[in-house]
């Protein structure tokens, strides 16, 4: 089953989306960093929540990124 | 609980490399958030956008505010909003003691906005919550509190209830004081924790310092020697975040080395624990900074 890669609620104000560690199609380990969020305080590393292969990106770099917010998909199997 | 409105703007440049956190797992299901909404408590985590709240309330852990969430005073540096603060919420003791018990905290932080418009500052109120918490609890209590104008009276009524912990923050040197903590006294805060050492030496003293907001290396070596000649036993230290563009904007970024080169310094002058770093804040990992030393030795 496709798991999200959600954005947390960080409590430091807007965030924005930087970098992406992983490039689409390629396989992560769960734990391991994946995408690199901005806010005016702190810059956070949001780890990927399942083993498998980044399958979709919905948020790329210089978006603004809500609580909740879907940034992309890890499935099982290669896309 | 919702957070506090949202800049317009999230930010474009990037922050030291020092000031990147990793995101811990563990909060999924949002346990922390949900438990204060339930019971309605504010914290100072959301009320000054700690930046280590996503870490702090995976670990079920938070700083509880009391006495509302706006303050009577205009500081510089805090983000908690400001004016015609609302009135004292009689069961908030208990409410609070209920979600130290849910959290099963054994150290229990509790902060409140300066309640310069109330008689006793909100003094009762903090008493009322310390009792509330070790009687539903059996937990350590640690107050960070304002400085009641310096009223002994005020005072006399939070320490009679004995708190593990006594924090006060000086936050910066005395010349960044006008700008910084607007009407905010370093003498009296200073003054403060002297007073809660000699009423009653058994209570762990506490005080913290934010950095990066154009303090020199000489300013801030002699507020650790005030700090030390009144007896404080621990001291924090970490930088200055400014909340939003609106606030004191942040003068420098203090990198790990020298945190660390100040709280040898500190160590040196004989603080009983110094935790330095950028993200830390007078209330994260409380609990572990107090464990090895449970009550102040009265004869040290
Ligand atoms: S450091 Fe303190 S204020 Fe910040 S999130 Fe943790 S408990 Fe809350």
């Amino acid at each position: 089953m496709p798991m999200p890669i959600r954005m947390p609620d960080l409590g430091a104000g807007p965030a924005r989306l930087s970098v992406w560690y992983a490039e689409h199609g390629e396989r992560v380990l769960e734990g391991e960093r994946i995408v690199e969020v901005l806010t005016e305080r702190a810059t956070f590393e949001i780890v990927a929540p399942a083993t498998g292969v980044l399958a979709e990106k919905h948020a790329f770099p210089q978006d603004r990124l809500d609580p909740g917010q879907i940034l992309g998909m890890i499935s099982e199997e290669a896309p | 609980m919702r957070a506090l409105p949202l800049l317009a703007e999230p930010p474009q440049r990037r922050l030291p490399d020092w000031l990147k956190k990793p995101l811990p797992r563990g909060n999924e299901d949002f346990f922390t958030q949900r438990l204060l909404d339930e019971l309605q408590l504010q914290t100072v985590c959301v009320n000054a956008r700690c930046p280590n709240q996503a870490e702090c309330w995976s670990r079920r852990t938070a700083t509880f505010m009391i006495l509302g969430n706006i303050c009577t005073r205009p500081c510089g540096f805090c983000s908690v909003s400001r004016g015609q603060p609302l009135d004292v919420e009689e069961d908030e003791p208990e409410r609070l003691a209920e979600a130290a018990f849910r959290l099963r905290l054994k150290h229990v932080v509790i902060t409140s906005v300066t309640r310069d418009d109330l008689p006793d500052g909100g003094a009762n109120h903090f008493r009322r919550c310390i009792l509330a918490v070790r009687l539903r609890t059996g937990a350590a209590v640690e107050v960070l509190t304002p400085d009641f104008l310096g009223d002994p009276k005020a005072l006399d009524t939070v320490i009679d209830a004995r708190p593990e912990v006594f924090n006060h923050n000086l936050e910066t040197v005395p010349r960044l004081y006008r700008r910084a903590r607007g009407r905010a006294d370093y003498q009296r805060s200073l003054d403060l924790l002297a007073y809660v050492k000699r009423r009653d030496p058994s209570i762990i003293t506490k005080t913290g310092l934010m950095l990066g907001l154009g303090e020199t290396v000489d300013e801030l070596f002699d507020v650790l020697a005030d700090a030390r000649a009144v007896g404080c036993d621990i001291l924090t230290l970490g930088q200055y975040l400014a909340p939003t563009l609106k606030h004191i904007p942040v003068a420098r970024y203090v990198p790990p080395s020298e945190f660390d080169a100040l709280a040898e310094v500190a160590r040196r002058l004989g603080f009983l624990q110094v935790v330095a770093g950028p993200f830390v804040r007078s209330s994260y990992h409380a609990d572990e900074m107090v464990r090895p030393h449970a009550h102040a030795d009265p004869n040290a």
